[in-house]
């Protein structure tokens, strides 16, 4: 073992007295802080697994703190001391069918009375600074709602083991059970919060209880086994940081810093701050067996108010999880709750599901303009408020026509978002990606050699192919953050003149271009090895170099070769602004960001040999690679509005119940043979590249309609 | 899933007073057994362990002094007290008195959310006795007979139950506790708590009187030989 564990001190989280067991001497040395499971602890470390040469993540981004610790000092998670309960704050232990107890505190608006109430479960403690509860349970009392927030199960001060995902359904229940019988309860109940407690706020209403009215779920999913696992490939990074924070015991732990990702086998990274614990679920979700649990029924009868961030990692699971509530899911899955009344139709899906998709990250930190820093809202009072206005406004607003006899009863329009690098305000649609949206597809293309590819709007009937060498020794760095990517962006041009990693770009962009909506990759894979990671990375590329990542994703391809694979990188709504390229990035490792593919079929959590794998993808020719993009029309282009601020409020009501007006959707550019292989080639009529996805109201099999003619000329 | 603050939390600038940030942290200190009884606390070193300057030092370690947590030693120092056994039973005799009227009071005054704490608390005490973490259990159970003592009056009351732990636990810090004694003392928490339930102040004051007898004699400081 790389650290010094084997002495007999005081261990972990302060020196603790031992309690004298029975039978047992009297100075018996402290153990490891229980082990929660030890099937792999204190396995051998094999030779090896010192950090590659150029794995260390390039000059200026290194994660805060630890990444110089001396060679041999002792790596340890940090147990963080729970928040202090407020004095705001009433306390309560709410008891379970099973007796187990939940930690739960209400904060009340003064004068007594009934109100109306806004519960958040959450394993993040309740009193913690990370969630800040207690200053939301504020903003919201002062608005006349009563706030309650809770420790699930097994966490902080709630009583019970842990148990991720399993127990939020029906300890959700019953908590609106406790709710709906105490005397400051009016009977409506709403729940908000982000990630995690956005997902047991999915879980409480797959249980239909009648008295849940409204959930605002923000940056989270009713499906979480995409944060988890994504297209076959394990989300290391985020998952064993989260693991590690969160389901070790019933405290949280820091780590920043902390985890050696030069460890081999990959199982061993977080056990080794640990002392030789083993996060609950982690190993599991590392294997792909993701719990059922994490997977709720969405109950579209529920209106909600889908928070999203175009740089959130939980943003294409969020979409997917809108679209299912918009469709109303619910009424077919039904309710899992025996003798809970299933809420009537009458909420009407589409007008109660609203969507609300900002430029912001997990953290809701909003995309800056580049070198303009990162200011921590909490630094100051005044700052402070000004985020909360920001982050619950549209909250608030929500609740108070969903949740209030008396509230304003106007629709909200039921998509608001936000252009990356766009106009600094919302703009709002039908639908999502905006009905006026068109696809631009971009033909890959080589480059010289060890410069960038070109992404074309004319195809190439001439064949190629783009060659990446993956070594699972020195593999690709991730820079960004797992969870906060917008806090301090990295510069990823370094990286990409990595000779593993193949670029393609488009010119500089003559006029604003604006990505509204899905992207979408497909391509002709082989490779020397029997299976492959491909990381497909976008990115706005500045003028002067800077390179800035926008979206992300990552996929396991298996063997027969060649493969075509068919990817969605995600979704944004982004400009690239006049003098930018856009750059699309592959490679076969974003590490530690995906789980390293060891270049042979064994399982890559706990693989120690690796071999390198070759991947071939086919550019130009009928299997030629396509990137294709939902973008709004240019200038001069649109009949369509191209969205309306907010605040016009006669024309936001008539603006929400519009038909999509698709017959109204121009067509662009033409894009030449590049979309379909089998279009007419050679200046004749331009084809369409279909939509990768159109949204709710796109009609199943829709087919782009062929235009005659070119849109414009 | 909101996963880890981006940077460490900037540290929300502490506005407890000096002195009882001092009082406090010199108490902690004592009662976990990090500074022994005997340990002479002089005012320079302690001012710098503390990281505070002498004044409220001072005010702290007279407030440590009043409460029988320090006594004064040879040349006027102020040293951690070591209660000899007939403090002891004075202080057992007294807590006696104390909480099981304090008991019998809180059953006719407490409500819901006092419950609710008495059994946060309890959750907290058994994580403690399974991580085999003593001083935790030791703070769990300062806490449990302190919030039934606040119920029955958060003035005296509350404050005279807190003076007489400190140094209750000044006398368990050498015993060897076992994992069965603790568990023994959590079971009957529990039933203090049913009795408070149940609001009947017989039943509370009886449950009490006989958790306090309990922990007397696994304490070796029961006052009637």
């Amino acid at each position: 073992m790389a650290t010094a564990e084997s002495g007999g001190g005081p261990r972990g989280i302060g020196a603790h007295r031992r309690i004298e067991r029975a039978g047992v001497g009297t100075q018996r040395p402290i153990e490891a802080a229980r082990p929660i499971d030890a099937r792999t602890a204190g396995a051998e470390r094999p030779a090896g697994a010192e950090r590659p040469a150029g794995a260390e993540r390039p000059a200026g981004a290194e994660r805060p703190a630890g990444a110089e610790r001396p060679a041999g000092a002792e790596r340890r998670a940090r147990r963080r001391p729970f928040g202090e309960v407020p004095a705001d704050a009433r306390q309560y232990a709410v008891r379970m069918p099973d007796g187990v107890r939940l930690a739960t505190d209400v904060y009340l608006p003064a004068g007594g009375g009934r109100w109306p109430v806004l519960l958040c479960r959450l394993p993040y403690d309740k009193c913690g600074e990370e969630c800040f509860i207690p200053r939301i349970a504020r903003w919201f009392v002062q608005r006349g709602y009563a706030v309650v927030a809770q420790d699930v199960r097994g966490k902080v001060r709630s009583g019970g083991e842990l148990d991720p995902f399993t127990s939020e359904a029906p300890d959700g229940y019953h908590t609106l059970e406790w709710l709906v019988d105490q005397r400051w309860c009016n009977g409506a109940i709403g729940m908000f919060g982000d990630s995690y407690y956005g997902f047991t706020q999915w879980a409480a209403a797959s249980t239909a209880h009648p008295a849940l009215r409204a959930i605002a779920p923000r940056v989270t999913s009713a499906d979480m086994g995409d944060a988890l696992q994504l297209n076959g490939v394990f989300q290391l990074e985020s998952t064993a940081c989260w693991c590690l924070e969160t389901w070790v015991d019933e405290a949280l732990y820091d780590y920043d810093g902390e985890l050696d990702w030069r460890i081999r086998p990959l199982c061993e990274i977080v056990p080794e701050v640990l002392g030789g614990a083993r996060p609950v679920g982690l190993d599991d979700y590392a294997a792909g067996r993701i719990p059922a649990a994490a997977r709720v029924p969405v109950n579209g009868a529920v209106p909600a108010l889908h928070l999203a961030g175009a740089f959130d990692f939980l943003l294409s699971g969020q979409l997917a999880t809108w679209r299912r509530a918009l469709a109303g899911t619910s009424a077919q899955r039904g309710s899992v709750m025996p003798g809970s009344a299933a809420r009537g139709s009458a909420a009407g899906g589409d007008s109660s599901q609203l969507l609300l998709f900002d430029a912001t990250d997990h953290s809701w930190t909003r995309l800056r303009p580049a070198g303009e820093p990162w200011l921590d809202p909490a630094a100051a009072e005044r700052t402070m408020q000004a985020f909360l206005e920001d982050y619950l406004g549209p909250v608030a607003e929500f609740f108070d026509r969903f949740l209030r006899e008396d509230g304003d009863r106007r629709p909200l329009p039921r998509v608001r978002w936000r252009l990356g690098h766009g106009p600094d305000r919302w703009l709002h649609s039908p639908a999502w990606p905006p009905p006026e949206s068109r696809p631009i597809a971009w033909t890959l293309l080589p480059g010289e050699p060890h410069g960038d590819g070109t992404l074309s709007i004319r195809g190439q009937r001439a064949r190629a192919s783009a060659r990446i060498v993956h070594d699972p020794g020195d593999p690709v760095p991730s820079q960004i953050h797992p969870y906060f990517p917008l806090v301090d962006p990295p510069d990823e041009q370094d990286v990409h003149r990595r000779s593993d990693v193949c670029s393609f770009c488009t010119d500089p962009a003559s006029e604003d271009l604006d990505l509204v909506g899905p992207i979408h990759l497909r391509l002709s894979l082989a490779a020397s090895g029997p299976s492959a990671h491909l990381i497909a990375t976008l990115c706005d590329v500045r003028p002067d170099g800077g390179t800035q990542r926008i979206l992300d994703t990552a996929v396991l391809v298996r063997r027969p070769w060649p493969q075509t694979v068919s990817l969605t990188i995600g979704e944004t709504a982004y400009r690239i602004r006049a003098g930018h390229r856009l750059r699309l990035v592959l490679a076969g490792s974003a590490f530690p960001r995906y789980v390293l593919h060891p270049g042979t079929d064994e399982d890559p959590w706990t693989a120690v040999s690796t071999a390198r794998n070759e991947l071939r993808i086919a550019l130009g020719g009928c299997d030629g690679a396509i990137l294709t993009a939902m973008c709004l029309p240019r200038r001069g282009e649109a009949r369509q509005p191209r969205g309306r601020r907010i605040g016009g409020a006669v024309h936001r009501a008539a603006h929400i119940d519009e038909p999509a007006a698709r017959s109204a959707v121009q067509i662009g550019e033409p894009v030449h043979g590049a979309a379909q292989i089998d279009g007419p080639a050679r200046g004749g009529a331009p084809v369409r590249a279909r939509s990768p996805s159109r949204g709710p109201d796109a009609p199943a099999g829709d087919q782009e309609p062929q235009l005659p003619g070119g849109g414009r000329g | 899933m909101r996963g880890f603050k981006p940077r460490p939390a900037v540290a929300a600038p502490d506005r407890t007073p000096a002195a009882s940030r001092a009082y406090g942290e010199l108490r902690r200190r004592i009662l976990h057994g990090e500074l022994g009884p005997g340990t002479i606390l002089t005012e320079a070193e302690t001012a710098e362990l503390l990281g505070v300057s002498r004044t409220p030092l001072r005010e702290a370690m007279r407030e440590l002094l009043n409460e029988g947590l320090c006594e004064e030693g040879s040349r006027r120092q102020v040293v951690v007290a070591a209660p000899s056994a007939a403090v002891n039973r004075e202080v057992a005799i007294l807590r006696r008195v104390l909480e099981c009227l304090a008991s019998r009071e809180a059953a006719g005054r407490r409500d819901d959310s006092d419950l609710d704490q008495l059994h946060l608390i309890m959750i907290r005490t058994r994580r403690a006795i399974a991580a085999a973490d003593l001083n935790a259990y030791l703070d769990c159970d300062d806490d449990f007979h302190q919030r039934i003592a606040r119920i029955a009056g958060p003035h005296l009351i509350e404050d005279a139950v807190r003076r007489l732990r400190g140094l209750t636990r000044l006398a368990a810090l050498h015993r060897p506790l076992g994992e069965e004694d603790l568990r023994r003392s959590a079971d009957q928490h529990d039933a203090i708590i049913s009795a408070l339930e149940s609001a009947d102040a017989d039943l509370a004051e009886r449950a009490m009187d006989r958790h306090l007898i309990a922990s007397e004699l696994t304490l070796g400081v029961a006052p009637a030989g």
